[in-house]
């Protein structure tokens, strides 16, 4: 059936269901955005009418009261910090199981296959008790490392969820021929030059593409910041959100403004970027 | 095909080969290989396995994460099965959950994936968009619908009043919370259309031709030929939905703590409140390894069947 064969009748009522799907999906988003830049009283006299005129005041009042500086200063830095540690870690991995030929390669890659397997939230229990001891280990020794109360253990607990950038990056460092890398070892580069200058280069694509998704996954998490994080300073952006919409129940208009503080990076991030993550999505569900 | 080590011995050939390397290189690709996954290897000893086992101690045990730890044998794995009617009715929640969103996710998500790839002017904007909410997803969405959700004022009430009918308590009624975060999870169906598009753009053109030449109406095309194909990107999704969705914890977790009456306690949720509220780590960590088991189950189902159907084409084995 080629499209452009079709009446023209067919392709007007085929355009118009996609319009009305279109416009309920994004009904949502929407709302909320333009809900967030209506004035108090407009929201009280319309709760789901369009804005007459855009305001900031409910954004501004609400990042004010939100703290919400320091809720993406907090986000922001486990995320970061969390994903650059990640990739490192699944780069240089991936690049040891596709190139090197080591004893126990493939057993090693399928047995920490595993690791995609577990449901994370099944180590909720162990994992908080295994930063409590380890943050008493670090006191005794003097060492200046909290684990307690610290991003810190989020951080080292988002860092150990590799596997799935592991699988990513080795199914692409496995595509790259390697001539390539001959050709760097003749000319005297070492190990760690030729995964940092020749294959790192060459496999940006599959490594941004874990950037991005890693990112808003961990931009996005609630359950681990709920388990480790107990002080309001440290509160990342969705935790920081849920005290929000509990403590100021009655002012509608301020809750959606904190709404949109919220949503409104990874729809960025996505619209930035959605051709990459759609493609990751597609190839990685291919390959598996 | 040539001997790796060919090359000269100052220079590690390292080749996807099976070829053993002559015992005086050998070395060298067991050093740099170890090195170069070691971070990863610690990192996941440490946060991943070890905690797991920590979990497949504390089953045995009970213990409220203080000083006093005591063994109890079995008796937590006793309660589970003979006592814990919470136990089974966040079992139920969560399969009910499961079984409803994955399967109409998959119906929604053909059928948008058979209209989107028709090659018609947009396509490639419908497909971004339809795909946008599934990217953002979490807290602020799980609020953005309890407001649409909200009894007097929203969006869903104010539809069904248009219309002419009863308005309806959605996330406050046993009968409707279950069904209200069904909904709520199919906003993400984009995430499935994504990967049935792709599972629809690789089947070959021409045996869809072939099978017009041989007379084929457009139902019996898809029934006949574009189904079976797609069988294995169908059954990919069921399994990576059904995984999701038994995760389901934060959404809530936000809205409704499980309640009214048990209606919405999914399983994560009931782990999370068994270990956090009621701090009974020991009795946690038997649901915890009873989900782990589960999932890697689906997941061990996923690889066998991706095993049988999709050609891999970096890798022989």
């Amino acid at each position: 059936m080629v499209f452009r064969e079709l009446s023209l009748p067919v392709r007007l009522l085929f355009y118009l269901f996609l319009i009305v799907a279109a416009v309920s999906i994004l009904y949502p988003l929407t709302w909320m955005s333009y809900t967030s830049l209506k004035t108090n009283e407009e929201v009280m006299l319309s709760p789901f009418g369009l804005p007459t005129r855009v305001s900031f005041e409910n954004i501004a009042e609400a990042w004010q009261t939100g703290n919400f500086t320091r809720l993406y200063a907090n986000s922001l830095l486990i995320a970061i910090v969390s994903v650059v540690g990640i990739i490192t870690i699944s780069t240089t991995a991936a690049y040891g199981l596709a190139r090197y030929h080591f004893n126990g390669n493939r057993a090693l890659f399928l047995y920490f296959l595993v690791g995609m397997a577990v449901p994370t939230q099944a180590l909720m229990v162990p994992s908080f008790k295994l930063m409590a001891i380890l943050d008493s280990w670090a006191a005794a020794l003097h060492l200046p490392v909290p684990l307690l109360n610290s991003p810190l253990a989020v951080i080292l607990t988002y860092m150990s969820w590799s596997s799935l950038a592991i699988i990513f990056i080795r199914a692409y460092f496995m595509s790259i021929p390697p001539e390539l890398e001959d050709a760097a070892r003749v000319d005297g580069a070492r190990e760690l030059q030729i995964l940092r200058h020749v294959m790192v280069p060459l496999a940006m694509p599959a490594i941004a593409t874990m950037t991005i998704f890693y990112f808003v996954f961990f931009w996005n998490d609630f359950l681990w910041p709920l388990i480790y994080l107990h002080k309001h300073t440290l509160r990342t952006i969705p935790l920081g959100i849920m005290h929000f919409e509990g403590k100021y129940v009655s002012l509608w208009s301020l809750q959606v403004a904190a709404l949109s503080l919220a949503a409104w990076p990874p729809i960025f991030i996505y619209v930035l970027f959605h051709r990459r993550i759609q493609r990751g999505l597609t190839e990685g569900a291919l390959k598996f | 095909m040539a001997n790796t080590s060919q090359a000269g011995a100052a220079i590690p050939r390292m080749r996807p080969s099976r070829f053993r390397l002559p015992p005086g290189e050998a070395w060298r690709e067991n050093l740099y290989g170890y090195l170069f996954i070691s971070p990863w290897i610690l990192g996941f000893v440490m946060f991943l396995a070890g905690p797991l086992l920590v979990s497949l101690g504390l089953m045995f045990t009970e213990y409220a994460g203080f000083k006093k730890i005591t063994y109890v044998g079995l008796a937590n794995f006793e309660e589970l099965i003979k006592f814990d009617i919470r136990f089974i009715g966040s079992l139920r929640v969560s399969a009910v959950f499961a079984f409803w969103t994955v399967s109409l996710a998959i119906i929604i998500s053909l059928a948008m994936a058979l209209l989107l790839n028709q090659r018609f002017k947009g396509h490639t904007f419908f497909r971004g968009l339809f795909y946008l909410p599934a990217a953002v997803s979490g807290v602020a969405m799980t609020f953005v619908w309890a407001a649409m959700f909200e009894k007097d004022y929203g969006m869903f009430n104010q539809i069904l009043r248009i219309f002419d009918f009863d308005r309806v308590a959605w996330l406050t009624s046993i009968e409707w919370a279950l069904p209200s975060y069904i909904i709520m999870r199919l906003y993400g169906v984009g995430h499935y259309m994504v990967i049935m598009l792709a599972g629809l753009q690789s089947i070959p053109d021409d045996l869809h031709e072939a099978a017009k030449v041989d007379g084929a109406n457009a139902l019996a095309l898809f029934r006949h030929v574009t189904l079976p194909l797609l069988s294995p990107t169908i059954f990919f999704l069921m399994i990576v939905g059904m995984i999701g969705s038994l995760q389901v914890f934060t959404e809530g977790f936000m809205l409704t703590q499980g309640g009214p009456a048990r209606s919405t306690l999914f399983y994560v949720l009931y782990l999370y409140i068994v270990a956090f509220t009621e701090r009974r780590f020991g009795y946690a960590s038997v649901l915890a390894w009873l989900l782990f088991l589960i999932i890697m189950g689906l997941t061990l189902l996923q690889f066998w069947l991706a095993r049988r159907w999709v050609h891999y084409e970096s890798e022989e084995a």
